[in-house]
């Protein structure tokens, strides 16, 4: 069957089986920046926006964003840039894998609350997993870059 | 899964149709598509129906079946009513990405015995409205099975002089709940649902029994309602808890959510 949507900003087309989930479909198509971690809904590390709103590619059926707009980590590539700066300066970034879903992730909470507290980050948060750092870098890396969006 | 065929309808009439077909499957969010190994024949997607809604009407709150456990996190209307009561229950299901994606038709609809909502909906008394069957209480619904093909329109939910709480036990914060217990006052009644035994959710009935009409139990009330949860209920093990533990965690569960409410 074949699905219409854009894909940062621009219009595309693919040929996919029903059963196909989007992170395959995304990745088949070259957008390699969505990665592919547990692949069992558990880690964010597939995070993309679809319609604005952050999900996992890995349990979302390439079907379902039939005719919507998905916004993978290239789609923020300069307020990413940004946000990497903030986690190299607090160490909290080593294999950098789960970077992306957390630039998206980020990106959402700051849109939907633009100061949040420590406890709210830590909660929109909690569906990304980072295996090097621990956490407390990001913690602190999140709550920088926050503070100076708001500048 | 594997899908030979995906149709969107464009009304409920046509998805009932699609659905009276004995091979049809029903797609809410989808989320749990990545690790089901079923092979469908023709998957029905509910998303271009309009069912993604919280209306209050007066006395009632109806919730639609493609609403996402994100919107129950963040619906003010939700969280005036019952106090944060959903915004609780819902808010440790794996991480805000999931929660976009988890809605209220395919969770009930799963009967699933993890199910951190089904337990609060059973306990608040809700009724799932069924396109062409009319609506059925909560435990009925999860209890039986049903003559035909089970299209979820909406869940209708009482808010007069209704209040609850929600406890639950996990081994790690986006875990499933290794016991999930709500309780729930009306004006005249209380009801204490248990789920994630791990079966689906039930209620005791001698624990509401315990706490009669009482506005305000005290606490040996509240400690021999969960006693007698504890009793009545079937608990089971699996890797997350054994029958023993889940047992125990349940006196303390259904005390300390009686507690709450009072």
């Amino acid at each position: 069957m074949t699905i219409e949507l854009k894909i940062n900003g621009r219009p595309r087309r693919f040929e996919i089986e029903p059963g196909d989930m989007l992170v395959d479909v995304l990745r088949n198509e070259g957008y390699v920046e969505v990665k592919k971690g547990c692949d069992t809904g558990s880690c964010g590390v597939c995070t993309v926006l679809m319609n604005d709103t952050p999900i996992l590619s890995c349990s979302t059926l390439a079907v379902k964003a039939d005719g919507q707009e998905i916004i993978t980590v290239k789609g923020i590539e300069k307020e990413a840039a940004e946000f990497a700066d903030f986690l190299t300066a607090e160490g909290a970034d080593q294999c950098g894998f789960c970077a992306p879903g957390f630039a998206l992730t980020v990106h959402s909470l700051i849109k939907e609350n633009p100061s949040p507290n420590e406890e709210e980050i830590r909660h929109y948060l909690a569906g990304n997993l980072c295996r090097c750092s621990g956490y407390e870098g990001q913690l602190r890396a999140i709550t920088k870059f926050v503070e100076a969006k708001n500048e | 899964m594997e899908i030979s065929t995906y149709v969107r309808p464009h009304s409920l009439d046509e998805a009932y149709s699609l659905l009276a077909d004995k091979k049809a499957f029903l797609i809410g969010g989808g989320a749990w598509s990545r690790m089901n190994s079923r092979k469908v024949d023709l998957a029905v997607d509910l998303s271009s129906l309009d069912l993604r809604f919280i209306k209050k009407n007066g006395t009632t709150i109806e919730i639609g079946a493609m609403t996402t456990a994100r919107d129950l996190e963040t619906s003010a209307e939700l969280n005036e009513t019952f106090g944060g009561l959903f915004q609780k229950a819902v808010a440790h299901i794996v991480g805000v990405q999931m929660r976009n994606l988890i809605t209220v038709g395919g969770t009930v609809g799963g009967k699933f015995g993890f199910s951190d909502l089904n337990t609060v909906l059973l306990a608040l008394n809700a009724r799932v409205v069924l396109y062409k069957q009319g609506e059925v209480d909560f435990e009925t619904y999860l209890t039986q099975r049903s003559e035909g093909p089970a299209l979820i329109e909406k869940i209708v939910l009482n808010t007069e002089n209704v209040s609850g709480a929600y406890e639950a036990v996990r081994i790690s914060r986006t875990d499933f709940s290794i016991l999930n217990v709500c309780a729930a006052r009306t004006k005249d009644s209380w009801r204490v649902a248990v789920g994630a035994r791990p079966g689906a959710a039930r209620l005791s009935v001698k624990a509401a029994e315990t706490l009669g009409s009482g506005k305000s139990p005290d606490a040996d009330a509240a400690k021999k309602a969960g006693q007698e949860a504890a009793e009545e209920l079937d608990f089971g093990s699996d890797l997350r808890g054994t029958k023993e533990y889940r047992t125990s965690v349940c006196r303390n569960l259904v005390k300390r959510a009686i507690q709450e409410v009072v």
